[in-house]
């Protein structure tokens, strides 16, 4: 975990781009910032995903939404930033602000909603406390927030 | 040319293999925005004669913003239709729209929507839809 300047927590993932995540334009693909999200995603969720939430449990993306304000070509080093929002009984959403490590500019913007199920009825289960625990200190209100995500 | 609204764009090649499954057997959602740029440039290479020489331009096309819904699951083996049509056509840009349909139970499993900007690289500011693509695209508008 990270601090904002204004003491919001928030949930860091850094990824350094790759050639293979670039195209014929020298830009990453569009498809890969995606990637990205579901990787900081794993990433922030990772010490929940034991064996026994894993066979009982399913978390499924409801909708993903990316904005893009600035092309990332190789080298370049992104900083993910994770924040959620919305939380209820079974559904939340997680808030990814890009920006490129030292300069600070803003690659991109995304959103997505996850719903927790269970995995042999498909029914919405109530978020375990790992997951609120997890996800309670990066908790932000949007309409406070500087970007519309 | 032919009438708004009339034309749907159908890419019918996808088919699901392991590598696009999750832990679940699901298709993970990230493959639907993978599978978004194959068909849209399936149908700029099949509706824009010259869309090589578009590419090779100084004319780049951008995607600005994606959004991905998700409803029913595919799994292994799980033939994928994407259907596409085109809203939002302004003088800079236009919003694709990629609806995918599970052919096994005949259901939309998910939808992408993207907005794509055309940007003279040169010059560093927005241009104009290229005339080809706009005429590609104007019977396939919703």
């Amino acid at each position: 975990m990270e601090y904002f300047a204004h003491s919001q927590k928030e949930f860091v993932y850094k990824y350094v781009v790759m050639l293979s995540d670039t195209d014929q334009f020298e830009h990453t693909s569009f498809a890969n910032y995606l990637k990205l999200m579901f990787l900081a995603a794993d990433a922030l969720f990772v010490s929940c995903y034991d064996a026994r939430f894993l066979s009982t449990h399913r978390l499924k993306l409801v909708n993903s939404r990316l904005q893009f304000k600035k092309q990332t070509v190789a080298g370049n080093h992104i900083l993910i930033k994770v924040n959620s929002s919305q939380i209820d009984s079974s559904i939340f959403s997680l808030l990814f602000t890009f920006v490129i490590e030292g300069s600070g500019e803003l690659v991109g913007l995304g959103r997505q909603t996850y719903i927790l199920l269970n995995r042999g009825s498909n029914q919405p289960e109530y978020l375990s406390e790992a997951m609120k625990k997890l996800l309670g200190p990066i908790r932000v209100e949007e309409e406070n927030l500087l970007y519309k995500y | 040319m032919s009438e708004i609204g009339k034309k749907i764009f159908i890419f019918d090649k996808i088919r699901v293999f392991f590598k696009h499954t999750d832990y679940y057997g699901y298709v993970h959602p990230y493959n639907y925005c993978e599978w978004t740029s194959y068909v849209r440039e399936a149908f700029f290479s099949e509706n824009c004669g010259d869309f090589k020489k578009i590419i090779d331009s100084k004319v780049k096309i951008m995607t600005a913003k994606i959004q991905l819904d998700t409803s029913s699951d595919c799994c292994f083996g799980d033939l994928v239709e994407a259907r596409l049509t085109v809203a939002k056509v302004k003088r800079v840009s236009f919003d694709v729209i990629v609806k995918f349909v599970n052919m096994r139970i005949n259901e939309i499993t998910a939808e992408t929507r993207h907005t794509l900007v055309f940007v003279d690289s040169e010059a560093n500011q927005f241009t104009n839809v290229p005339d080809n693509i706009k005429t590609a695209i104007f019977s396939y508008q919703e």
